[in-house]
């Protein structure tokens, strides 16, 4: 079964014109990933929409191609004018771009492509190698485990929102709480539909990817429009050598293993993403080095980790995603956008009845990682090009793809329904930003709010009403540990400074 | 604003809240918990500067990030793009002075007042859409674009040039979906573009 | 867009709805209904929107456009989709049954699976007026349990049920199609379980089975196939009489003992793939799209799809799906008491 799927993915990614979806999508990810301020999650939103006419396989090969390419591409700004596209490239420019001052510029951008595709591949690979041992690990997941994870994903809300806890928390539970718009998913009364006025047409609810567009693309425009200097023309020049680039990536094996890996780990965590594995990647190179004081300086080391991280992410945050339906970025929430529309339920179907169409998705990015190396090798000195686009001749074409993207979703009476939840959640989602709203609590809670009511409802249907199934020891053993979990990181901060007292006195 | 946000928030909660009451248990449990927990905490901080210690503690702004970061020097977990609009958000956001040269945000100069660009583009966005209604997505697009970087003192061959990207990538959506945006409430072209 | 306080209607008229629904079938059953538009000597010239009531990339989707994809090139004009979901297939419907009847808008849903949430919501339109376009194909629903149970077949699991062993069975959402079956095969048949546990969608529902999280469910024949294939989960009977293309071997109910063929469990759990038009659309129309129809189901890509995913695709026409409409909402008041579907539904 599985070296039979395995065949048949290999046929699949490399026929046609799936190949030209990869590669297509490889190129429009570097692109918008290199445009400042525009990263993966925004240019897969854009995509979704125009992925309906293609087969399910097609467009989800297609969209985990813009990412890998967006991914890839946020460093190239991050280097040459310190403005990382993605929020993940943040710690490049940490080593990128004191190199690119240096002179170095070209070299940085080799160990750029090469860390990053080296460090994709070998991810990747391990994924392949897990997915066998991966039916097994979601099949041990039931309801009541299904909610503890959704409570998970939101629990890591206090962790990862900026501003204050309340503030993570309320922009979580608004999210949570806007799912629960439309016909119930536990029984099938319909809730804040307003029949009386609008008929059946808020009884689909609220699209989720009008939510994403809304927040992700009309927001950032917004946002770029009310300020100055959102636009860069640094004059930067592009120098330094590609081959020192690699010679030096492939001296450093442990660091590009290492922090591939630990870019897998932690973007597999639902909801901690991209950006915190590459700081705690870049964090262990620090670390690990014998002269700490030459990082922040243009050290080769820390680009490397920081690089090989990012794409090592991709591959991790799949993992939640295409087992659970829990996205630990933004990027894959767009991304579960897509297989739901698709109709590739997340779950073990994906790793039996559809295994050859999710190892068809790995080996795209196998492909796409390949490309990143040519690509990111022969034309990285053309780059600098596009991070010169002045962004005001990006947003008005960005808007006018968010909402034709928008009206295209649904159709009928929803048609208007998802144009204006487009406009409503960039106005919101605007607001948000400016004080410091977490916009990704925000996601997460739009994201999990089916699942989290449905696995609750239906563990205690299944307990017939008992709250124990949740901490059973003997019966459900995975369920206490989450929970035990769930507890450790929402209370954590408050027993941090007792733990450390305690050890301090000792 | 941030009020007018903390506002939207509690509303939208409050209804959410009130109405549960007419579902049948099992639907309007989610709900009138999720509704309960954004009115208390939109409560919160919409109460901040007036509440009493401990509570204020919880609300106040602090590092949220991994513990590895805050470790190495310096780091700012936040990149330069997410970075909220500053605290000169409390500035007019429209104007009939010149705005100083030195702010942070940037005005778009509209004949007698200056108004602040977020604004402008949301006032825009929001026009892109009601003629949309009325004449069709289609053709409102390029003129979208066209306002926007004529607004902007941008050269007439980029506005054109833009605006014909628009328009085609628009029609793009027409051709490969099949989408309805050739029309609108008042101009019916049925389809014919197809 | 026309204002309807459906629940003050829900209120007053769930004792009229066998009557209505009788009536509505009757009408949708007449053929002179089109007569009354003008049928003009061209069609079509414009293209053709086929309104799909559920989310992309659902079954009912994949159906209904690839089908119809392939009808497509025996038009002179394209085919145009648009998913409509909400309210299980009813908005969209609504929006059809409402729409011109030109022939140019139709609707796609699998009978009896919108009609029976027609039943059980009742909204302001008569479903059963729609003028019957085309059936294009069919697949049964099955019961299967986890393997590691080795049931036997039919009768051991109804004994099982009655011994306790097992009191639960998953299915579809609460109000569906699914749930529907399973309080026939409870009242009807006697496999009496206890709790129905809803799943979101079928694929949902296999997982819980090979998961052990509930011993049995009920799903189509080909959504079981891959459980099946791995050995995880084990086909018991064909709910339908007129077997599964996917499991040949596997026993009907009635083939097993327990329901006679032709009784009212065959129409309720076979779902039928079909379009639909809006009430008064020319014959004439229906007729060379139909046609269309007929030779898109002998289509040799269409085919090696029904071939790949284990679905049956077979044609029968206007006349016929007019019927299938009729007799499913007749049948479905019949055999379930709609009043408590509704009840728990709202609950």
């Amino acid at each position: 079964m599985t070296l039979e799927a395995f065949a048949e993915a290999i046929t699949l990614a490399f026929g046609w014109p799936t190949v030209g979806w990869i590669i297509g999508g490889i190129l429009l990810g570097i692109f918008i990933g290199a445009l400042p301020g525009l990263g993966p999650s925004l240019g897969m939103a854009i995509m979704l929409p125009l992925t309906v006419p293609l087969d399910g396989g097609d467009a989800i090969i297609l969209l985990v191609s813009v990412y890998s390419g967006a991914m890839y591409g946020g460093a190239i700004a991050a280097i040459l004018i310190n403005a990382p596209g993605t929020s993940a490239a943040a710690a490049t420019t940490f080593e990128g771009y004191p190199m690119s001052r240096n002179g170095e510029a070209m070299k940085a951008l080799a160990i750029s492509a090469t860390s990053s595709s080296i460090a994709g591949f070998f991810t990747v690979i391990t994924l392949i190698l897990l997915s066998p041992v991966l039916v097994e690990m979601v099949l041990a997941f039931q309801s009541p485990e299904y909610f503890l994870i959704a409570l998970l994903g939101l629990a890591m809300i206090t962790v990862i929102a900026r501003g204050s806890m309340v503030k993570g928390i309320t922009a979580g539970m608004f999210g949570l709480m806007i799912t629960s718009i439309g016909t119930s998913t536990t029984t099938v009364t319909p809730r804040y539909a307003f029949e009386d006025y609008l008929g059946f047409m808020l009884h689909d609810g609220i699209d989720f990817v009008a939510v994403l567009i809304g927040l992700f693309a009309i927001a950032e425009m917004f946002k770029l429009t009310g300020e100055k200097g959102g636009i860069s023309r640094s004059d930067t020049k592009i120098s330094g050598g590609i081959v020192p680039g690699i010679r030096s990536t492939l001296s450093h094996p442990v660091t590009l293993v290492k922090s591939g890996y630990i870019g897998m780990l932690i973007g597999a965590i639902p909801g901690a993403g991209s950006t915190v594995s590459t700081f705690v990647a870049y964090g262990e190179a620090v670390r690990a080095s014998n002269d700490p004081d030459s990082f922040k300086k243009g050290n080769e080391v820390g680009l490397i980790a920081a690089e090989s991280s990012n794409n090592g992410t991709i591959g991790g945050s799949l993992i939640p995603t295409l087992s659970f339906g829990i996205p630990g970025s933004a990027a894959t929430a767009v991304l579960l956008g897509g297989l739901v529309m698709h109709g590739l339920n997340p779950g073990p179907t994906l790793f039996s009845d559809e295994l050859a169409t999710t190892y068809s998705l790995f080996i795209a990015l196998l492909i796409g990682n390949v490309l990143i190396l040519v690509l990111g090798l022969a034309f990285v000195t053309r780059a600098s090009i596009i991070t010169k686009v002045d962004t005001d001749y990006i947003v008005p074409i960005i808007i006018v793809l968010a909402l034709v993207g928008a009206y295209s979703l649904r159709g009928g009476d929803q048609i208007w329904l998802d144009v204006g939840t487009v406009v409503a959640l960039g106005v919101i989602g605007y607001y948000m930003k400016k004080y410091d709203y977490s916009i990704i609590a925000f996601v997460l809670g739009v994201v999990l709010g089916g699942i989290a009511e449905q696995n609750l409802d239906r563990s205690l249907q299944l307990s017939d009403g008992s709250w124990l199934i949740f901490v059973n020891p003997l019966e459900q053993p995975l369920s206490l540990i989450l929970v035990v979990l769930i507890v450790l990181l929402i209370f954590g901060p408050f027993l941090k400074p007792y733990a450390k007292g305690l050890l301090d006195r000792r | 604003m941030e009020h007018v946000l903390l506002l939207v928030f509690l509303g939208t909660a409050v209804f959410m809240f009130v109405e549960s009451f007419t579902f049948g248990d099992r639907a309007a449990a989610f709900p009138r918990f999720t509704a309960g927990a954004t009115i208390v905490g939109a409560t919160l901080l919409l109460l901040r500067s007036y509440l009493p210690w401990p509570l204020s503690k919880l609300v106040q702004d602090t590092e949220g990030a991994f513990e590895e970061t805050t470790s190495i020097d310096e780091v700012d977990a936040e990149t330069p793009v997410d970075e909220p609009a500053t605290d000169a958000a409390e500035l007019p956001a429209i104007r009939t002075d010149e705005p100083n040269v030195e702010s942070e945000i940037r005005y778009v100069e509209l004949g007698p007042i200056w108004m602040h660009g977020a604004l402008f583009i949301g006032i825009l966005t929001v026009l892109f859409v009601v003629v949309s209604y009325l004449i069709g997505m289609l053709w409102t697009a390029p003129l979208f674009v066209a306002g926007y970087l004529a607004a902007l003192r941008r050269s007439w061959y980029a506005t054109v040039g833009l605006a014909l990207l628009a328009f085609g990538a628009a029609y793009g959506f027409v051709a490969v979906l099949g989408i309805g945006i050739d029309s609108g409430a008042l101009v019916d072209l049925g389809g014919l573009l197809w | 867009m026309e204002k309807v306080n459906r629940r003050r209607f829900l209120k007053h008229a769930t004792v009229a709805t066998a009557g209505v629904s009788l009536a509505a079938g009757c009408l949708g059953d007449d053929d002179d209904n089109g007569a009354d538009a003008e049928a003009d000597d061209e069609f079509p010239t414009d293209n053709i929107t086929i309104v799909i009531p559920f989310g992309e990339g659902g079954g009912t989707d994949d159906f209904a456009r690839t089908v119809a994809a392939a009808a497509d090139d025996h038009l002179d004009v394209s085919i145009q989709f648009e998913n409509e979901p909400g309210a299980g297939g009813l908005n969209g419907t609504q929006d059809v049954a409402q729409a011109d009847p030109d022939g140019y808008t139709l609707v796609a849903f699998n009978p009896p699976s919108t009609p029976t949430a027609w039943l059980v919501q009742q909204p302001a339109f008569e479903i059963g007026e729609l003028e019957g376009v085309a059936t294009v194909g069919r697949f049964p629903y099955i019961i299967y349990a986890n393997t590691d149970y080795e049931i036997e077949d039919f009768g051991d699991l109804v004994d099982r049920y009655d011994d306790g062993e097992f009191d639960q069975i998953a299915g579809q959402g609460v109000g569906t199609m699914v749930d529907v079956v399973a309080r026939a095969l409870r009242d009807d048949v006697g496999l009496s379980w206890g709790d129905y546990i809803a799943y979101d969608g079928g694929g949902e529902v296999t997982e819980a089975v090979m998961s052990d999280e509930v011993s049995v469910g009920i799903g189509t024949d080909s959504g079981a196939l891959a459980g099946a294939e791995e050995g995880r989960l084990e086909p018991i009977a064909c709910i339908p009489d007129g077997g599964s293309a996917v499991f040949p071997d596997l026993e009907s109910i009635a083939e097993q003992g327990y329901a006679e063929e032709g009784d009212p469990i065959d129409t309720l759990a076979m779902l039928q793939p079909s379009y639909w038009a809006p009430s008064g659309t020319p014959n004439e129309h229906i007729d060379v799209i139909a046609e269309a129809f007929e030779q898109a189901t002998e289509d040799e890509g269409v085919q090696e799809w029904a071939d790949d995913t284990g679905n049956v695709v077979e044609y029968s026409g206007p006349d016929e799906a007019s019927q299938l409409l009729a007799d499913v909402l007749e049948t479905v008041p019949e055999v379930v008491d709609l009043e408590a579907v509704r009840e728990e539904a709202e609950s």
